[in-house]
């Protein structure tokens, strides 16, 4: 209950700690002994290119799926020994492009976020009421609360499962690929409002990104990961180079300096790099 | 808003419903000879006008609502768990089970166990469904839906089968009011069924169901939500395999109740579990009622299977949805 009213002030908890986790699904190992912390007020992305096993990570990390070894912890307690309903009062997951059959509107699907606060029995409580209201602000859906999910563009669906995150009033966001279909405008501003969450409101933030410039941009911390392990992690400046590119996605790129962030800017080369290569031959 | 709305139109129904038959009966005699059996004063009914209100009409209207409202709830239940809005009370393989012991039972002659034979045949092919379901690798939604599929044909080949064999001249009109799903001769043991299943299975269902709407995004999200989404699944379609049960053993399988209303009700309330499951169950009973009245009015004194209404009506009130859905999105 005090978790409630924490939300406003930054944490100061250790975050989540992932100890040389690894997930083995059929005899394949999707993941592969990652250690990576995810801490209070900062914003974490992880990269990588597709299949390195991303989504499987972020599953364990939000305590949906444990792992087949190694361990969670979450502020020095085992995440997975922690009953369920508990675990997802401290951590929210925004799945990637997440649709459903069923005709919702907006406000329900936000209110779903105040599943684990909820028992059967129980009639909705003010305390449900005012965190839907205060998440519909947040993300800046409020105007269109009643409308039909359904009825809604990417970015605005986007925005809709930020709110209802939001309304789990979590310590803990992970989210996978949240700018994935998104018009520019909309990656920028879900990114911005992530941001926020993590620098204001003291939330360890860990989100899944393909665009290297967006989470350039906007981590203050990058983790790589391919074929399931880690490969190379720390600020943007210093995991961004030319080697790391080649290395993990097999592609030639310049990195520049964004002239007006400073922070790193990533100019691809297209293939086959040099105009001069022998035609017919592959890169 | 609504709920109140249709609990008033649930009681108008059953007092209406009564009235109706080939012996005309005012709404005033149905509550004096309710209330005369209730114990509170004396009917003013004649032995064989009471005997129609009390001994064939009332009990049927009732079955009627109970059996409507369980398979409605049913049909939400099994929506919302495998996200599939053609999913419906039957969709395990449990009608066709339940036909089968019962078709199995009216050839022997010993008509007193069909409930108990159709009852123990749902099970049957319920268990049939889920073995089959984790023999093939997991007891995911989709999985399950298809070996219910499987089940289903199998049950419908012996069914076919077994009238094949035995049946002869009078059976033949039992065994299709059975498989069409009629309520004609239901008495107080039929209500006793109907009714006991949606007290005791029903509304517990009602209630865990709430945890329902954390499924909408799908099993993931909802275990992110803190739900334990193997308990609640396997619980509630265990649950709601029994009130299915319970309800073909007294009615037959009657169809399109389970599978348009609660779709009918979703789009005008949403998907809310805790306002769609009360509200499926009350239209459910409302719709089943009128239904059974218009199967034993219409071609008085023939009587038609109910199934047969439900269908004529179900099926283009379906096909509306269906397009009106398809416009939306």
């Amino acid at each position: 209950m005090s978790r409630e009213a924490a939300t406003a002030v930054p944490r100061v908890g250790a975050g989540l700690q992932s100890h040389c986790v690894s997930v083995v699904i059929d005899d394949r190992t999707i993941v592969d002994s990652v250690s990576i912390p995810v801490t209070p007020g900062r914003l974490t992305a992880l990269i990588g290119p597709n299949g390195a096993g991303k989504t499987t990570l972020i599953r364990v990390l939000a305590g949906v799926t444990p792992p087949t070894s190694g361990s969670v912890s979450f502020d020095g307690e085992d995440w997975f020994s922690l009953p369920r309903r508990h675990r997802a009062r401290i951590a929210a997951l925004v799945e990637q492009d997440a649709r459903s059959e069923l005709p919702m509107s907006v406000e329900a699907v936000v209110a779903l976020g105040r599943t684990p606060f909820r028992t059967l029995f129980a009639a909705d409580s003010p305390d449900d009421a005012a965190a839907v209201r205060s998440a519909l602000a947040s993300a800046g859906i409020s105007h269109f609360a009643h409308r039909q999910f359904d009825s809604l563009s990417g970015g605005e669906r986007q925005r809709v499962h930020l709110a209802r995150a939001l309304a789990q009033q979590p310590a803990l966001l992970l989210l996978d690929e949240p700018t994935n279909h998104l018009d520019v405008h909309a990656q920028l501003d879900t990114l911005e409002l992530i941001q926020d969450l993590s620098r204001t409101h003291g939330v360890a933030v860990l989100a899944a990104l393909h665009d290297l410039n967006l989470a350039a941009s906007y981590a203050d911390q990058l983790v790589v990961i391919a074929a399931g392990r880690i490969v190379a992690s720390g600020s943007p400046d210093a995991v961004l180079t030319a080697e790391l590119l080649r290395d993990v996605y097999a592609v030639e790129a310049t990195i520049l300096e964004h002239p007006a962030t400073g922070r790193p800017l990533i100019a691809y080369s297209p293939h086959p790099p040099q105009r001069g290569a022998a035609r017919g031959e592959p890169r | 808003m609504w709920g109140g709305l249709l609990v008033v139109g649930l009681v108008a129904s059953i007092t209406f419903a009564v009235t109706l038959g080939p012996a005309e009966i005012s709404a005033g005699e149905v509550w004096a000879s309710v209330l005369h059996h209730l114990g509170i004063g004396e009917s003013p009914l004649s032995l064989l006008r009471d005997g129609i209100v009390w001994q064939l009409r009332m009990p049927r209207v009732l079955t009627a609502a109970a059996v409507g409202a369980g398979l409605a709830i049913a049909g939400a239940v099994m929506q919302a768990l495998t996200r599939n809005s053609l999913a419906d009370p039957y969709l395990l393989g449990l009608s066709s089970g339940a036909s089968l012991g019962a078709v199995s039972v009216l050839l022997l002659g010993v008509t007193i166990l069909l409930p108990i034979a159709a009852f123990g045949g749902a099970l049957v092919a319920l268990v049939l469904t889920l073995l089959i379901a984790s023999a093939a690798g997991g007891l995911t939604p989709s999985r399950t839906v298809l070996a219910g599929v499987a089940v289903s044909s199998l049950g419908a080949a012996l069914t076919s089968f077994v009238i094949f064999w035995t049946a002869k001249g009078d059976s033949y009109r039992e065994i299709l009011n059975w498989l069409l799903g009629s309520l004609a001769g239901a008495g107080w043991s039929a209500v006793a069924i109907s009714c006991g299943a949606i007290a005791l299975v029903g509304i517990p269902i009602m209630i865990a169901g709430r945890s329902l709407d954390a499924f909408a995004f799908g099993d993931t999200a909802a275990a992110a939500l803190g739900i334990s989404v193997g308990r609640t699944r396997w619980t509630l379609l265990v649950a709601t395999a029994l009130l299915t049960g319970a309800m073909v053993s007294v009615s037959g399988s009657i169809g399109f109740v389970g599978l348009v209303l609660p779709h009918a009700v979703r789009l005008v309330v949403g998907s809310r579990h805790r306002v769609l499951l009360p509200l499926s169950a009350l239209v459910g009973a409302i719709f089943l009622i009128w239904s059974d009245t218009l199967a034993r009015t219409l071609f008085d004194p023939r009587e038609m299977p109910v199934g047969i209404i439900t269908a004529v009506i179900g099926a283009p009130l379906f096909v509306l949805l269906l397009t009106r859905k398809s416009t939306r999105v």
